[in-house]
């Protein structure tokens, strides 16, 4: 499969777990704050919402199994933006529940990664990050 | 580090009980000498750098729990750190942590590295341990724009090069 902008366009957002280890502690403000290694994989797992809204399912699914994790939105023309394609590759072996599956393909190095943590807009956040 | 690196190996590497790791790692040794020893128990207690003492306790733990993260710990397919990388990515540290640095912030990477992060005054930079001999560092001055990311594989010069940019950034706001 390759990059498919007509069912996660541009303006489309994907929503990625973001799991309590990725929050550390700052040694400088003593806060926690989220790492840029939360974007680092070479494929990145996301779900779609634009593929999500299709079926009246909104982010609470994406934390179905995960009920204290966390998680943030990305813009779909962002991560197109940093040479990034995304590919809509449902029902993983780890998530066969998932038809919203996608994943985030690309090299992201540290300025990427720095990029998208930037971008990453909280949609379950933790009460008490920097 | 360069023509001595080599990639470590089990041998290498001595867990002793579950608070105290040993290394031999040769970051810079000559190839016919003896390789260096970095024993982290005595590290711990700061025998060996009174420096130590200001950062090993919060970034020490934080690699023991790294080591010992589920499979999946990301709610993806995560995977716990490699013991040879957190060993090599100690000593990285161990060789460019003076008083004048920071301490830095310490986190996981899904692949089963290890990254550590600097924040001061407008100027941001970032070591990311893949894994022995496979870096990258990254750095951005938000009063001058530059940004960039850099590997680093056997010529690890850069680091000391942009850990003084972070002195700079220091002085400068102080």
């Amino acid at each position: 499969m390759a990059d498919d902008p007509e069912k996660i366009p541009n303006e489309s957002w994907v929503l990625r777990r973001i799991t309590s280890t990725f929050l550390r502690p700052d040694p400088g403000t003593g806060k926690r704050r989220l790492t840029s290694g939360a974007f680092k994989d070479r494929e990145m797992s996301v779900d779609a919402e634009s593929l999500m809204a299709v079926h009246g399912v909104d982010w609470n699914f994406s934390l179905r199994n995960w009920p204290d994790a966390y998680l943030v939105r990305l813009n779909a023309g962002l991560l197109r933006g940093r040479a990034q394609t995304i590919e809509h590759k449902p029902k993983p072996p780890e998530q066969p529940d998932n038809p919203y599956h996608c994943e985030v393909i690309g090299t992201k190095n540290g300025s990427t990664a720095n990029a998208f943590r930037d971008a990453a807009e909280w949609v379950k956040k933790p009460q008490d990050i920097a | 580090m360069d023509s001595t690196a080599r990639t470590l190996s089990d041998r290498d590497i001595l867990i002793r009980g579950d608070t105290s790791l040993e290394t031999v790692a040769t970051l810079g040794a000559e190839p016919d000498e003896a390789p260096a020893v970095v024993n982290l128990d005595s590290v711990r207690r700061g025998k060996i750098n009174n420096d130590l003492q200001r950062w090993i306790g919060s970034v020490f733990p934080a690699v023991q729990e790294f080591l010992r993260l589920p499979v999946g710990w990301d709610s993806y397919n995560g995977k716990p750190l490699k013991l040879e990388t957190g060993m090599f990515a100690l000593q990285l540290l161990y060789d460019v942590m003076t008083p004048q640095v920071p301490v830095p912030l310490v986190a996981p990477t899904s692949a089963g590295g290890i990254q550590f992060e600097w924040r001061r005054d407008g100027f941001e930079m970032e070591l990311c341990v893949a894994a022995p001999y496979d870096c990258e560092l990254s750095y951005r001055d938000q009063q001058t724009g530059e940004e960039d990311s850099l590997p680093l594989t056997t010529d690890f010069s850069a680091l000391t090069r942009i850990m003084r940019k972070l002195h700079t950034a220091q002085r400068l706001a102080s």
